[in-house]
């Protein structure tokens, strides 16, 4: 019988379609239908310390997670010729998390642009803007609707 | 013939170099290069020495393609390498007519390294201050022969000794303009009877960006700088066989305008060197001019 349902965010078919090709089924795929439910119970089984131990991980992994910056602006002093940026953008482009870096040059800024999720030890940043060979200064993040913009604070 | 030679000779071994992070032609700057930066910088130099006042009616040129690598241990210290490639060229008249004679090859190469000890950075400038020391080693050969014998040491495209250089290098740069000034000692010893005199190199260079007039408001724009440089330098006797070389040294000021194409990974450009004061001792040979054209890459 061909059954058309939802299964994990796919149709019953294309689920059966993709098993028969040997292909991963979707809640290995991150689609968890109501796995939710099993977690939950999953759950309410262990101890109650292992529950606060659990929470308390939860909490670590999950704050800088939803703490995370879209962009980081980085006020760069010393910076005063296009050849010596490039050094710039080298030490900058490689830091994790970063997926983009655009040099403003004339005021002065660095927009790091961060992936999804991820964010950057300020200490990480002024070691990469020093080892260019240049002062870093004011490192301003920026979160998901701050409308924050660097040309407003540079010169 | 070495004594009459040696002082327009002069010229040849101020060809090397400088491998600049940025950005003069002929003077050093105390800028650096970032750690783990790589900067490549190939040039093509060519001199041209005439005006003797002797009836041997010596003309001089010499080409030499330096290419000087220069690595960023920090950003603070840079170690450099320059390795030369000479084409010296001299004729003069004789009475069995008029004569060539020269030598082309590797010449000597200079290490050295570059250390920032002081920087004051603000938005959009930088005042930076740096020593370098270095050495310049006896790799290219001094002991080629022509159909007359061995040809005079000056013409060599070595010079067979162990020569250090120290200096001192201050800069000034904005997003609109740069000032550079060095003061370099290089100390030549003796080696087979002959040492080049000491020199000491003093120079002051100043850029304009030329283009764009005014920087855009986002982005890293490419630059068109217009350069003007003083070099001045005063140069020892040279030593042939323990006694000084009358007809060689003295000083010289030149004047060296020239332009630059600069980009964030590249740079080209290119200068001309012209004497305005050639105080030369004896019957040196004056430059009439040095012309550079160059690239830089950086990695």
């Amino acid at each position: 019988m061909h059954r058309v349902g939802r299964q994990g965010g796919l149709r019953v078919d294309e689920v059966n379609e993709r098993r028969s090709h040997g292909g991963p089924p979707p809640e290995v795929q991150g689609h968890q239908g109501c796995a939710w439910r099993d977690w939950l119970r999953a759950f309410a089984s262990v101890r109650a310390a292992s529950r606060r131990t659990i929470v308390l991980v939860l909490l670590l992994v999950a704050g800088p997670i939803f703490a995370a910056d879209t962009a980081i602006h980085v006020q760069v002093d010393g910076l005063a010729c296009p050849f010596c940026a490039y050094g710039l953008e080298k030490k900058l482009k490689p830091l994790p998390g970063v997926t983009a870096v655009r040099i403003d040059y004339q005021a002065g800024w660095v927009e790091l642009t961060l992936g999804d999720g991820t964010t950057l030890e300020e200490a990480t940043i002024r070691r990469a803007v020093r080892a260019a060979g240049f002062t870093p200064r004011a490192i301003h993040r920026v979160a998901p609707g701050d409308g924050y913009d660097p040309g407003e604070e540079g010169r | 013939m070495i004594r009459t030679l040696a002082a327009g000779l002069l010229a040849l071994v101020s060809l090397a170099p400088w491998p600049a992070a940025a950005i003069p032609i002929q003077t050093q700057t105390a800028l650096t290069a970032h750690e783990g930066g790589v900067i490549v910088r190939s040039q093509y130099r060519t001199l041209r020495a005439t005006g003797d006042p002797t009836a041997a009616d010596r003309e001089l040129r010499v080409r030499v393609v330096p290419t000087a690598i220069v690595y960023g241990l920090t950003a603070r210290l840079n170690l450099f390498a320059i390795v030369p490639y000479v084409d010296t060229e001299l004729r003069l008249d004789t009475p069995a007519g008029r004569l060539t004679r020269g030598a082309t090859g590797l010449g000597d190469v200079t290490t050295f390294a570059k250390g920032r000890v002081w920087t004051r950075d603000g938005p959009g400038w930088t005042r930076r201050f740096s020593l370098i020391g270095g050495l310049e080693w006896p790799t290219g050969d001094f002991h080629r022969t022509d159909a007359l014998g061995e040809i005079p040491r000056p013409l060599q495209p070595g010079s067979g000794s162990y020569d250090p250089l120290a200096g001192a290098i201050v800069t000034w740069q904005t997003l609109g303009w740069q000032v550079d000034a060095d003061a370099v000692y290089r100390h030549h010893t003796e080696r087979a009877g002959f040492a080049f005199g000491d020199t000491l190199d003093v120079d002051l260079a100043a850029q304009l960006r030329l283009r764009p007039r005014r920087l855009p408001a986002r982005g890293l724009p490419t630059y068109l700088n217009g350069v003007l440089e003083l070099g001045g330098r005063w140069a020892g006797k040279d030593a042939v066989d323990g006694r000084a070389d009358p007809d060689s040294g003295g000083h010289t000021l030149q004047l060296s305008p020239g332009i630059q194409w600069v980009g964030t990974r590249w740079l080209v450009e290119a200068g001309v060197q012209l004497p305005i004061v050639q105080n030369l001792n004896g019957d040196g040979l004056e430059t009439d001019y040095v012309i550079t054209s160059g690239v830089r890459w950086q990695y």
